[in-house]
């Protein structure tokens, strides 16, 4: 009995102290990031073609919503940024997780390794996209040359000129920039791991790979889950490098480059926003799939 | 003997994976430097040409002349740090509390925590904008500051919750044991125990911030507030493409960045303290 | 004192310097730069700032400060014209700050600010598309008042009536700029041809002339966004097609746009680089400058460029000309681009008067002068092409004025960017080959149509 009080009262020590420490985040939050979204929530309700100011910006409910489910183009974004992001972050997560568990290791020159990955990802994105549009070029592109010397194509291709083409030069681009990313966030998570349990597991016998899989992936669960979740809603919303590298053309238009065009290039702000709250709504359904996979809490085991 | 040959291959083979794979990344960089220091009219050679016939620094000349670089660094720093450390520690308490303290509704405030960075920053700019005017930050740092923070805290808070979660409850009791409370066990000892997994999110938030374009190109119009990715977009003019620059600029850009790494790489690589508990 | 807490104290240390670095926000004095490439900012009420940077001044105390937002890619002619303006005069004082070369970036900028009814900027540099949308959504001010009928006809007529909207004139015509041919003077030379070809057929004979010394014979734009409008609205015009008739019905898909689109495909991989369809104007330069392609079809500005010798491997051997047409007889026609400058709708009186005032000054002969001999930017007042200071500097000007003459304008519409974006994704599936050139043509009839409505 002594110890349910003891326990209630902890809790409710607990709860003060936990809704202190979030105070900060929780008002920078709220003040700063929640009224747009609830600005562009309101938006997306009304008839809003700024081109036609005497309309009064009427509310019409819905109706934008069910617009997007006609309009092919919408669709057709989707799909294409669905197909981006699952190419990507696969590739990523596989490649990033390669890269980690090589910085983990001790070897020589691991610094400059570390190094030498952060280094795609060191680059501002807008001076990136340009630079891998110079390599794709079909005339005097650094890829072309590269494939050319070891005899991989037998002459100087237009890469970004036809679809096939574009998507993989997305990937490979994507890939390049963000793999470091997932490497270091997975190596953060390989960091944590207690160095104890491969002890007792060599002593036990166990080989490298009896390792990787008995402890390493089940105890990295929650840490590569959270890269993934995080990598997938980048991926979902890539906007910088389309319009820079292929500007939608050859249907590599995403999503976001769409719902950007309609806001600011076509002024009509009701369906802008609207499409913007959808990519919203896909996002945290993503988000709640990663969720369900995390199993019960991330927030630790209770 | 076998076994021998065995480590050995295995070695050999590791790293020339990891030579292989080095390569493949640097090689767009490389390329990149090569351009900032190719004589201008080879920059487009066709086909493309890897060594230059001479080498120049006057692209590098150019940035810091033609441009106020120097300030635009400055400011990207400035914005950059304080978002980051901001972030670390606002969100390293959240992070705590959500991970070990006990209390209702956890798991719908992380996703609304969430949720606030997954919303599309092409139709957040137009409302931040009103916001930041009426709060007159347009044009100061804190103008950015801010909105970086919106964006890098919800990934901090979530990543440093995992890691918080993977710590073993045993510290925690230990402490109370030795008659901690909660804030002294967080600043004491959980705080340094997830060390390298701060770093490796500081260093992330760092570059986010230090690359952001949408934000810095709207909030700060003034020529000397501006940062870096803001500056080297406007390097074109009318009929130029002045790739030589914007070359060399870039590199100039990663440099620091790279050093950064350098410096804080024992960090981010910590030994793990597993003398937590013992004694 | 224990290492974390150290750490602690360290990190809310730094968090405090940045915060009081921070909070110094634009009080901070920007670094000393060479020239005039350093913007001078002056606090809105008047408090001054010493700095170190060439060209600057202080405002008067009782002056009207207003705002002007540029393009980088005329930035420092514009800021020399801008300190001669604060010089010459004490009522106003002009204050600006430029945006990245990019018409997309340049929209976007004024867009937030117009929807934000902000009146932090007074004057716009607006691209010549965008003058209607801008209008019709009611952003800018009408400028009837600005100029008097005899003042409008110093102007070009083509830049005039692109600054018209229902019949009012919503902006001043700046500077305006039209697309040539450039072409390789050597090689003509060296093929034995002296006249130089007016149509396709003509030059892809001579092209067949020179074949072992070149590539390709075309370089153009065909990449996915509005450099290929232009290219485009170009090859139908060369047809004797239109995009809309005299009327504004959209005739799209009219039997010569079908020919014309077809004849540029067919180009493609052929007559010219198969990446043109990856090509924005950058690209396709370098090609030419490369020596590999007999012509390059460009912004008229891009001569000091193809004539720089440390850029450019052709310098020297450049010429420019009409843009070929496909009948003989007919005229090339370039399609017309340029900025205009607007004054936003919610600034206040005061304000509005100053901004006309300054943008009265700035499209005056003596000043578009001046800009364009600093900038090689195309003038919009006419008596500029004829004036001998600037022949003298630009000699090429006296045959430019005729391709100028000769230029058509996209069409005008608020609907512009949906009818641009029509035309891209459409005329670029045709281009790549994804769709034949009739499905693609007859799409964007659909689309365009279904915008008039």
């Amino acid at each position: 009995m002594k110890t349910s009080s003891k326990k209630s009262a902890q809790e409710r020590q607990d709860a003060k102290v936990a809704w202190l420490m979030m105070a900060p985040a929780l008002l920078i939050l709220s003040v700063i990031a929640l009224y747009p979204v609830l600005r562009t929530f309101w938006l997306s309700l009304h008839e809003m073609s700024l081109k036609n100011p005497g309309s009064g910006y009427p509310f019409i409910g819905l109706r934008n919503y069910i617009e997007i489910f006609s309009d092919q183009r919408a669709m057709t974004d989707i799909v294409f940024t669905i197909k981006f992001t699952i190419v990507t972050v696969v590739l990523e997560m596989f490649i990033g997780f390669a890269a980690a568990l090589v910085m983990n290791r001790a070897f020589k020159g691991r610094g400059i390794v570390r190094a030498a990955i952060l280094i795609p990802w060191a680059i501002p994105t807008s001076v990136s996209a340009m630079m891998w549009k110079f390599i794709y070029n079909d005339q005097y592109g650094m890829f072309n040359d590269v494939l050319y010397r070891l005899g991989i194509i037998d002459g100087y291709k237009a890469w970004l000129s036809s679809a096939s083409g574009s998507f993989m030069a997305l990937v490979i681009t994507d890939v390049w920039k963000t793999a470091p990313y997932m490497a270091l966030l997975i190596l953060a998570g390989l960091q944590m791991l207690p160095e104890e349990l491969y002890e007792s597991a060599k002593l036990d016998g166990a080989n490298v790979i009896q390792r990787f899989f008995t402890i390493t992936i089940p105890l990295m669960k929650r840490p590569l889950l959270v890269a993934l979740l995080f990598r997938t809603l980048d991926a979902f919303r890539v906007f910088d490098l389309i319009s820079v590298l292929t500007g939608g053309a050859n249907g590599t238009e995403s999503i976001c480059v769409y719902a950007h065009k309609q806001l600011m290039s076509f002024l009509d702000f009701g369906y802008g926003s609207a499409l913007a709250v959808l990519i919203f709504i896909v996002v945290f359904i993503i988000s709640l799939i990663y969720m369900f996979f995390m199993g019960g809490d991330l927030a630790g085991d209770d | 003997m076998n076994k021998k040959s065995k480590t050995t291959l295995g070695w050999t083979a590791f790293y020339l994976f990891v030579i292989l794979f080095v390569i493949i990344l640097i090689l767009p960089f490389f390329w990149q430097f090569m351009t900032s220091i190719k004589p201008l009219n080879e920059i487009s050679a066709m086909p493309a040409k890897w060594i230059p016939g001479y080498v120049h620094f006057e692209f590098y000349r150019n940035v810091f002349t033609l441009h106020p670089f120097a300030r635009y660094m400055l400011n990207s720093f400035i914005v950059a740090t304080s978002s980051t450390l901001l972030s670390l520690v606002i969100g390293a308490m959240a992070a705590y509390a959500l991970a070990r303290l006990r209390f209702t509704g956890r798991r719908v405030l992380l996703m609304v925590i969430l949720s606030v960075s997954m919303f599309p920053t092409i139709a957040t700019l137009s409302p931040l904008y009103l916001i930041l005017r009426n709060m007159k930050l347009l044009n100061t740092y804190f103008g950015l500051i801010i909105p970086y923070i919106t964006f890098s805290l919800p990934m901090a808070i979530w990543l440093m919750t995992s890691f918080f979660s993977q710590l073993d409850g045993g510290f925690e009791e230990a402490a109370a044991l030795d008659g901690c409370t909660r804030m002294q066990t967080f600043t004491r000892i959980m705080l340094p125990l997830i060390k390298p997994a701060t770093f490796s999110v500081g260093l992330l938030v760092f570059i986010n911030c230090w690359n952001e374009y949408l934000y810095a190109l709207t909030f700060m119009t003034k020529e000397e507030m501006r940062t870096v990715p803001v500056g080297i977009a406007l390097f074109p003019s009318i009929n130029k493409l002045p790739w030589g620059d914007m070359a060399a600029a870039s590199i100039v850009v990663t440099l620091p960045l790279i050093i950064l790494v350098l410096i804080f790489q024992k960090n981010i690589i910590a030994g793990l303290t597993t003398g937590g508990m013992k004694g | 004192m224990k290492k974390s807490t150290k750490k602690l104290l360290a990190a809310l240390l730094a968090m405090t310097m940045a915060f009081g670095l921070a909070a110094c926000g634009s009080d901070v004095e920007p670094a000393p730069a060479a020239e005039s490439a350093a913007e001078t900012e002056i606090e809105a009420d008047g408090e001054q700032q010493p700095t170190e940077t060439a060209g600057e001044a202080e405002a008067p105390a009782d002056a009207v400060v207003i705002n002007f937002a540029y393009d980088e890619g005329v930035g420092d002619a514009t800021r020399e014209m801008i300190d001669k303006f604060n010089a010459s005069q004490s009522d106003i004082f002009v204050e600006s700050y430029s945006l990245p070369h990019d018409a997309n970036n340049l929209h976007d900028d004024f867009v937030n600010k117009m929807v934000a009814q902000d009146t932090s900027v007074d004057v716009m540099a607006l691209d010549v598309v965008y003058v209607s949308e801008f209008a019709a959504a009611g952003w800018v001010n009408p400028m009837d008042d600005l100029y008097t009928a005899e003042e409008l006809d110093a102007f070009l007529p083509g830049t005039v009536s692109g600054a018209t909207y229902n019949g009012t004139l919503y902006a001043a015509p700046w500077f305006t700029n039209a697309s040539a041919l450039f072409y390789r003077t050597d090689l003509l030379e060296q093929a034995g041809i002296s006249e130089v070809p007016t149509t396709w057929q003509g030059w892809q004979d001579a092209y067949e002339k020179v074949k072992g010394d070149v590539d390709y014979a075309f370089s153009f734009q065909g990449i996915q966004g509005e450099a290929m409008v232009c290219d485009w609205c170009e090859f139908i015009w060369s047809f004797g097609g239109q995009v809309l008739d005299e009327n504004g019905t959209a005739v799209c898909n009219s039997a010569e746009n079908i020919e014309a689109t077809q004849f540029m495909a067919d180009l493609i991989g052929t007559y010219a680089p198969e990446g043109v369809t990856t090509y924005a104007e950058s690209e396709s330069e370098q090609v030419f400058k490369e020596g590999k392609a007999l012509t390059c079809r460009t912004w008229s500005g891009t001569w000091n460029v193809f004539n720089d010798e440390a850029e450019s491997n052709v310098a020297g051997n450049v010429g420019m000309t009409f843009l070929p047409v496909s009948e003989e007889g007919d005229t090339g026609h370039s399609c017309m681009g340029g900025l205009d400058l607007v004054t936003n709708v919610w600034i206040d009186d005061a304000h509005k008067e100053a901004a006309n005032t300054f943008i009265k000054w700035m499209t005056s002969e003596e000043t578009e002068k001046e800009f364009t001999l600093i900038s090689s930017q195309p003038p919009a007042v006419k008596a500029i092409y004829s004036d001998a200071d600037v022949l003298e500097k630009i000699p090429f000007y006296t045959d430019f004025f005729a391709i100028i003459e000769a230029g058509n304008t996209r069409p005008l519409s608020p609907n512009y960017a949906e009818v641009s974006d029509a035309i891209q994704r459409n005329v670029h599936m045709a281009l790549t080959g994804e769709q034949s050139v009739e499905d693609a043509l007859n799409a964007l009839q659909g689309e365009v149509e279904a915008l008039s409505k």
